[in-house]
């Protein structure tokens, strides 16, 4: 039976600072939620709460349909991954895993058991005897991975699990715990500032800024239709330009206009374009030209800078393209723009 | 990390060590060989005595001059050592993980009778505890300096080694308070409260204001044993004195440096 858990109305204030404003959020019992925003956007904060680290100043947290906001997090039973790892230094690998088995006071033949098994499943068997000081960065993050599913835990949370390993490590065990994750079947929150980790990994991302959730849902929509400026340009690449739409289908831009193929209201507009909706072609052959004011070579891709009249975006072009900067190129959109409101 | 020294680096690093070393240890080293040579003829000698020889003979006699005081001293130390520890780890513990409004000033505060002169600590104790005398009186006074360094060195492990998450972590595991003090902290603090111990133990063997005037009379800790007799006796039987309170101390300051050195890593 999977853990439901939820959220209503969490707010925290660390002196001054509101860290934490009137968060609530229902997580979906059984499936991967990614808590993604920046730093300072008060997803550690969020974790802390639910872990019961931290008491909040106003709000309530909910596990089961009860109330345990003020149960102590040793009553939790909720697994949870530092993003240090917090390994014991004076323990071995298994020492550190049995740990939560040891202070529920299991016999020492089950406790062997359960270590050995989760041990197995992150792959790390091998290493149990080790001191966890003499183990390198990607074998401990797995040591504390197993810590915290050893007791068989109601929830489990990751706090920036992956970002103190080096690019092609985290790669790898970003697709490991791909596959375990969702094998485990738990409630588990994920956090991380990393928009590509959240949202390859998670069936709902949660969107943070600035202490609050700014939006919430399955990765595929909230990148494709964002609830504001922040979560449009935090999820990967966008170019956000200003504009206006009139008559319903008609948008008009800086540097030119577009027929929708929808309706939309009349009224100031921000039109979002992600940098793979806009192609390059020969000037004058596009909707508009620019000029190339940047070109970057990403390997699997081109990524070029664009100045038009009255703006500036961003563009994907295949890899074997080669531009120079300061030529001229024309652009065409792939498909219509998504448009925000914008006040003013 | 190996570092390669330019010659001039060297001779610095070099000249400052040994203009140190011997700042610090050239009266120590004359007292020394007062024990064993002449001293007229280190410049100290007030009288021309036969040397002590290091043999069974002297040792005896040393012992049944001095035997008393250096158990006396012993006692002292080890009880202060006992007190500091109950002592410091919980507070340690409360001032770092529990801070609460002016626990920075009562830890500042902890550290002042280490600037007091030893008569106003005395008088204050004297004051404070009029009916208690001997053993008692010596233990709290010596509690007074050392306290503060084995507060400082319990502090400043829980701040080093960020306790509080590894604490953080065990209480998601489910583990209680007292789970978490047995198998967390306190093994965490091991090295650090074996330092304190050995420091505790160093000042306490080497401490003479509180001593002497607590406790002018009979025991008394050997420092201020060793007073009466440079007041009172040869040169010579004087350094020999001091060559065996000595005796007592190289160990522990050996000791500390070994525990504290960077290379040891907690297990």
């Amino acid at each position: 039976m999977s853990t439901s858990l939820e959220i209503r109305g969490l707010s925290k204030r660390y002196g001054g600072v509101m860290a934490l404003q009137d968060c609530s959020h229902v997580f979906t019992p059984g499936q991967i939620t990614s808590i993604v925003g920046p730093s300072g956007s008060g997803k550690s904060t969020t974790l802390a709460l639910i872990a019961g680290l931290l008491r909040p100043d106003a709000g309530t947290i909910w596990c089961e349909g009860r109330d345990i906001t003020s149960l102590s997090p040793e009553r939790r039973a909720f697994g949870v991954v530092f993003q240090s790892y917090a390994l014991f230094p004076h323990m071995s690998v298994r020492q550190n895993v049995e740990f939560g088995l040891r202070v529920r006071t299991l016999p020492r033949a089950e406790r062997e058991r359960r270590a050995a098994r989760v041990l197995e499943r992150v792959q790390i068997q091998h290493l149990q005897s080790r001191r966890v000081d003499e183990l390198s960065g990607g074998e401990q993050q797995r040591v504390a991975l197993a810590r915290a599913l050893a007791f068989d835990p109601r929830v489990l949370m990751l706090d920036e699990p992956l970002s103190a390993l080096d690019a092609r490590l985290r790669d790898t065990l970003r697709n490991e715990l791909f596959r375990l994750l969702p094998e485990l079947g738990i409630t588990t929150l994920y956090i991380t500032h990393d928009q590509v980790e959240a949202m390859s990994l998670a069936r709902e991302i949660v969107v943070m800024n600035g202490g609050r959730i700014e939006q919430t849902g399955r990765p595929r929509d909230v990148y494709a239709r964002p609830a504001n400026e922040f979560v449009a340009s935090f999820l990967g690449a966008a170019n956000l330009i200003e504009g206006r739409v009139s008559d319903r289908r008609k948008l008009e831009l800086p540097c030119c206009s577009v027929e929708l193929t929808y309706d939309a209201p009349n009224e100031p507009c921000w039109a979002v374009l992600r940098p793979e909706d806009v192609t390059v072609v020969p000037a004058g052959r596009g909707l508009f030209d620019a000029t190339v004011t940047s070109f970057a070579f990403l390997g699997d891709r081109v990524r070029l800078g664009l100045a038009a009249t009255g703006c500036s975006l961003v563009a994907d072009a295949s890899k074997d393209r080669t531009v120079a900067v300061g030529s001229a190129l024309g652009v065409k959109l792939q498909s219509d723009p998504y448009l925000l409101p914008r006040s003013r | 990390m190996q570092q390669s020294w330019h010659a001039p680096d060297r001779l610095l690093v070099g000249s400052v060590s040994i203009g140190l070393a011997g700042l610090v240890l050239l009266p120590i080293v004359l007292v020394v060989l007062g024990a064993f040579v002449p001293t007229d003829r280190l410049g100290l000698g007030l009288e021309a005595g036969e040397p002590l020889v290091a043999n069974a003979e002297a040792l005896r006699y040393l012992w049944r001059n001095y035997g008393e005081w250096l158990l006396f001293s012993g006692r002292v130390a080890l009880i202060t050592i006992g007190i500091a520890l109950v002592t410091a780890v919980p507070a340690g513990y409360v001032l770092v993980q529990r801070p609460f409004f002016g626990s920075r000033l009562l830890e500042e505060l902890v550290l002042l009778p280490l600037s007091l002169p030893g008569i106003a600590v005395s008088i204050a104790l004297l004051a404070a505890y009029p009916s208690e005398r001997g053993l008692t009186l010596v233990v709290a006074g010596h509690l007074l300096y050392t306290l503060p360094f084995m507060l400082r060195v319990v502090t400043a492990s829980l701040r080093t080694r960020d306790v509080a998450e590894l604490e953080a972590a065990a209480r998601t595991l489910g583990a209680s308070f007292g789970q978490r003090m047995l198998w967390i902290v306190l093994p965490q603090l091991r090295q650090a409260l074996v330092v304190g111990a050995l420091l505790v133990f160093a000042v306490s063997w080497g401490e003479f204001n509180v001593s002497y005037l607590l406790n002018s009379g009979h025991p008394q800790t050997f420092p201020a044993a060793l007073y009466n007799t440079y007041a009172n006796e040869s040169l010579q039987r004087s350094c020999a004195a001091t060559a065996l309170f000595l005796l007592g101390l190289v160990p522990a300051l050996l000791a500390i440096q070994w525990f504290e050195s960077p290379d040891r890593t907690v297990r």
